[in-house]
């Protein structure tokens, strides 16, 4: 089990009641195959606030929603954050199973959260804009 | 066969196929070596009493051939993800395929998002699928 960041650091994230049971079915049952992002997708979810779908605000990353967002290397960043099976890179279209995908879950505009890349290291990034999603729900 | 020994299904709900996924499954049962099978004819009864629809009408959250699912299965209660496939196909390392005539397979196809189904088996135990999340047919699912 990877260590996390003191918890203290945490952003509090918000995740719709409808989101959260596709998304915890998802990492269930991915966890043996990729048990990183799985854990800590799951870890974000369990310490999420749970509302239903309509009261979301249109401020917080839910499925479908696209994020811009900013990384501490000074990268600006565009993406719809999707279900895997529907990413494609070269569209900006990132599955919710990737270190990125799992950090974005429930963040609303201003927040900052760290997460681990792939190839271990620590990075930061910031919502700046979350646009109105065009999936249903 | 003995009509009687096949599983019954407790809760029925609407279920939906295309026009072409229909056809072709009832194509497979007519020709396929284990059509007697609990799966095969499971299956069998869900072609009969799918709502039939023009595949263009077929929505991302329904589950057909080729769908990856990600469903609740009990007992045990557990959490499973497979790819529903023709029987034949191979498990290939990425995600664990699950052949439409066997009898979980037959309980999910048709299913959409959040629908369960309950049947017993020939031994009278009672299996239930919920379906968490469907994902369309798309090679490299877990491939990030």
């Amino acid at each position: 089990m990877r260590e996390h960041i003191d918890s203290q650091w945490l952003p509090a994230i918000i995740v719709s009641d409808i989101d959260q049971k596709r998304l915890s079915g998802l990492a269930t049952a991915a966890m043996e195959r990729i048990p990183a992002v799985a854990e800590e997708l799951l870890y974000e979810l369990e310490r999420a606030s749970v509302v239903a779908a309509c009261s979301i605000p249109p401020n917080v990353v839910r499925m479908g929603s696209t994020v811009v967002f900013k990384t501490d290397d000074g990268q600006q960043t565009r993406v719809a954050l999707v279900f895997p099976g529907e990413a494609d890179i070269s569209q900006g279209k990132i599955s919710v199973l990737t270190p990125v995908g799992a950090a974005l879950i429930g963040l609303s505009e201003g927040q900052s959260i760290m997460w681990t890349t792939r190839d271990g290291r620590d990075r930061q990034l910031t919502v700046l804009k979350v646009e109105p999603t065009a999936l249903p729900t | 066969m003995n009509v009687s020994a096949v599983s019954t299904i407790h809760a029925q709900p609407p279920i939906v196929m295309t026009t072409v996924e229909a056809d072709l499954l009832s194509k497979l049962l007519q020709n396929g070596a284990d059509r007697y099978s609990e799966g095969a004819t499971f299956l069998a009864r869900e072609i009969r009493r799918a709502n039939r629809i023009d595949p263009k009408q077929a929505m991302g959250n329904l589950v057909t051939l080729n769908s990856y699912v990600v469903f609740r299965y009990g007992p045990p209660d557990e959490i499973r993800m497979v790819k529903l496939v023709y029987p034949g196909e191979t498990t290939n390392k990425d995600i664990e395929n699950l052949p439409v005539t066997t009898l979980v397979g037959a309980a999910l196809i048709g299913l959409s998002q959040d629908q369960s189904i309950e049947w017993s088996d020939s031994d009278g135990n009672v299996h239930r699928v919920e379906v968490i999340l469907v994902l369309p047919p798309s090679s490299g699912l877990l491939q990030l």
